[in-house]
């Protein structure tokens, strides 16, 4: 034990010779894996929340399909999809996009069939329940300067302003699926998009026994081959994708760290210097035996990288979870012009933690330790000739 | 001044090629047979590519033979397994290398540690026994000086203090004044006078004449072509 | 006496395992917290209004509605297609398996 110590010890004197690069070395490599664990983090934390929250998505939604694109379904459709067995309520739903030329950005609008409950918990106020009455989300609110007792004016399909009474506006909290919303009774928004007498946008499908949904998305889909049923586990499933790992950002960053490493390796690998070499002769002259070389070279990859990995993991749970990933969100945000802010459900596991630290800190050990390894295991008689 | 007759280092036909498989091997020890007693101070003198430093090495314990037998104390190192062998260099050896061969950025002490690290010594102890070693040679005071910024004299006796610090049976010194002035051979001999009292067996290769004929030399022997052709005794 | 390097070393490590771990515990237990009252409340809200998206990217209909898209939206024309929005490079291509014909019951 005392022996691996003290070659522990020797490790960083050596490496304490060459302070400065080495510090370099743990900022560059520190700050690379603070990126990767940030993105990491994140994602896993927003794919854990849409899990969660999306859970109360309609258990399936029965859209029309025209031309390749949605298109507006019949009400009609309705009736006989209530028909089907197992199914419960066929409701019509009505929502659409927004273009606010004011603010130049887009909102979503979303309408709700009038019936309780019209309170929520994460609603300041109400849900509209009259005729020009509307509940808006905290960017929309932000973005045009309203609020509950105040109004908003929006400009209908054809070309009218339209005055809403704001009566409800949804907390910063629930801003991940509320922040651009603006909700209406159906009948509002029915007028305000001009949305034809007997079409709605799509059609939310309750299913009483989940085991089903399928089954009846199949049915679905054999009588009205112009539909496309999305149901629920679809929805948790797309949001599993949208952040998996595949992300394309981490995919990049990541394999720009991995190049990063291949080059390190690469350059070391290729033959450690002349000078280091004959370090290792004069150490194995002076009673280091091969192991002790070799593990001498293990400390000197594992100080670093696992000063790198600690740090940069602790900078990236502070950033994501304590500032609230305020460095990546314009990364994420992209040309979003409303941008909820995010407050992150952390879901960590200890696996992914060590995957992370697998993949940084494994490769920088090896390849620190096996270029080495030839020089560790050649006879020391070559120092004894300069 | 006491030259036991006691057999300490042994060899027996031991032979060394190198490149033994290429067209063109090298026979740099060619069967030679001989032996250091316990306590002497024994030189080997040859010209050039003679194989001295072969010599010393496989007395030394840094490389093995191709063929032979080398007893050390009584144990036949020749086959042993290297982290044996390794055991063997670390317990009874110490080396003063031509080139001193110093690490110049580390401090003057931690090139004096370097052979106790891999020991099961406490970091104090070593810290104790390498003050030691140095204040015999009146460095104490630069211990944590960069070796760079010595003076040559300074560095070779920081090598010598580092060859000393694990307390060896033999001190093994290959060309030791090859790169010395008159003044610091001189000096040099003194120490390696002062080591001999200690009652370490002292080994050393050269073609310096400044060493064979030093009073405090027992034995030279003679080497040409990997070969001992002649033995003087004094 | 100074202190020895390999002890510092160690030291500054723990500290930042026991960091580390403090703050993933803290993280856990924000989660755990948020789990019951927070999460509870947003999914009454997706199912009042009847919601299926996440509102983060208000860019494109694809990137507000990624589970909603037809096949035909920029994001899914091949799954390592150039995207045309920022967004595109956090998100990964959306599960198409919903195009594909169900198999009969
Ligand atoms: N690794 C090696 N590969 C091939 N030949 C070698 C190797 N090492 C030494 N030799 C050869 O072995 C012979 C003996 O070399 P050695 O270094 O033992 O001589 P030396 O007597 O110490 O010479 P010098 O006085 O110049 O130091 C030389 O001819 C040398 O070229
Ligand atoms: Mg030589």
């Amino acid at each position: 034990m005392r022996r691996h110590l003290k070659i522990l010890e020797f490790a960083l004197s050596a490496l304490w010779r060459r302070r400065f690069k080495n510090l370099a070395i743990v900022v560059v490599y520190g700050f690379t894996i603070a990126v990767l664990a940030s993105i990491l983090l994140m994602t896993d934390a927003m794919r854990g929340e849409a899990e969660q929250i999306l859970i109360g998505a309609p258990d399936l939604v029965v859209q029309r399909v025209a031309a390749g694109r949605h298109d507006l379904i019949p009400v009609d459709y309705a009736e006989e999809i209530r028909g089907l067995p197992g199914v419960g309520e066929v409701s019509p739903r009505y929502w659409g996009y927004y273009f606010d030329a004011f603010t130049e950005s887009n909102f979503t609008f979303v309408g709700i069939d009038d019936g309780p409950p019209y309170e929520l918990e994460l609603l300041e106020g109400r849900l509209p329940s009259a005729p020009s009455e509307c509940a808006v989300g905290e960017g929309v609110a932000r973005a045009r300067s309203t609020g509950v007792g105040h109004e908003l004016t929006l400009i209908s399909h054809d070309g009218l302003g339209v005055i809403f009474d704001v009566v409800g506006e949804f907390q910063a909290s629930s801003s991940i699926l509320t922040n651009d919303l603006v909700v209406f009774r159906n009948a509002d928004l029915v007028e305000l998009f001009g949305i034809p007498e007997g079409r709605a946008v799509d059609l939310s499908v309750e299913v009483f026994n989940d085991g089903e949904v399928s089954t009846v998305a199949a049915k679905v889909k054999r009588i009205f081959p112009d539909t496309r049923p999305i149901t629920r586990s679809e929805i948790l499933r797309t949001y599993d994708a949208v952040f998996s790992w595949r992300s394309g950002m981490l995919l990049t960053v990541f394999a720009a760290a991995l190049a990063a490493f291949c080059i390190l390796a690469w350059d070391k690998a290729t033959g450690i210097s002349a000078e280091e070499r004959r370090e290792i002769g004069v150490l194995k002259a002076l009673g280091w035996s091969t192991r002790d070389v070799l593990e001498l070279k293990f400390w000197e990859g594992a100080a670093i990288s696992l000063t790198s990995f600690l740090l940069g993991l602790i900078a990236a749970l502070v950033h994501i979870f304590l500032l609230g990933a305020s460095l990546l969100a314009p990364v994420i945000q992209g040309w979003s012009v409303l941008f909820p802010e995010f407050r992150f459900t952390p879901s960590i596991t200890v696996y992914q933690l060590f995957v992370l630290g697998f993949l940084t800190v494994v490769p920088y050990v090896a390849s620190t330790v096996a270029p080495s390894w030839k020089a560790a295991v050649t006879d020391p008689e070559e120092v004894m000739r300069g | 001044m006491t030259a036991g007759h006691e057999r300490f280092i042994a060899t027996d036909g031991v032979s060394k090629t190198y490149n033994p498989r290429r067209a063109d091997p090298v026979r740099a020890v060619d069967t030679v047979t001989m032996h250091v007693d316990r306590g002497e101070v024994l030189v080997l003198e040859g010209p050039s590519g003679s194989g001295k430093t072969s010599l010393l090495s496989l007395i030394g314990c840094m490389s093995r033979p191709t063929a032979g037998r080398i007893v050390v104390d009584g144990r036949d190192v020749a086959k042993l397994a290297e982290s044996e062998l390794t055991m063997e260099r670390r317990q009874r050896f110490g080396f003063i290398f031509q080139q001193f061969h110093l690490v110049a950025d580390l401090p003057v002490i931690e090139n004096v540690l370097v052979p106790l690290y891999p020991t099961e010594l406490s970091l104090r102890e070593m810290r104790r026994r390498a003050h030691a070693a140095l204040g015999r040679f009146a460095l104490d005071a630069k211990a944590s000086r960069k070796v760079r910024t010595l003076s040559g004299g300074e560095q070779q006796r920081v090598a010598i203090a580092r060859a000393l610090v694990n307390d060896p049976q033999v001190v093994v010194a290959d060309e030791p004044t090859a790169h010395l002035d008159r003044r610091l051979a001189e000096e040099l001999l003194a120490i390696l006078e002062d080591i001999h009292r200690d009652g370490r067996t002292v080994v050393i290769a050269t073609h310096d004449p400044r060493i064979f004929d030093h009073p405090i030399v027992d034995r030279v022997l003679e080497m040409r072509d990997g070969r001992i052709v002649g033995e003087r005794r004094r | 006496m100074i202190i020895s390097k390999h002890r510092a070393f160690l030291l500054l490590t723990a500290v930042e395992v026991a960091v580390v771990i403090a703050l993933v515990v803290r993280a856990r237990g924000v989660a755990a917290d948020l789990a019951v009252t927070d999460i509870l409340a947003k999914r009454a809200v997706a199912a009042r209004l009847g919601l299926t998206d996440l509102a983060i990217w208000t860019e494109a209909r694809y990137t507000r509605h990624p589970s909603q898209t037809d096949l035909f939206s920029p994001f899914q024309d091949f799954p390592s297609s150039l995207e045309h929005f920022p967004a595109g490079s956090v998100v990964g291509v959306p599960d198409l398996t919903g195009f594909r014909q169900p198999a009969e019951p």
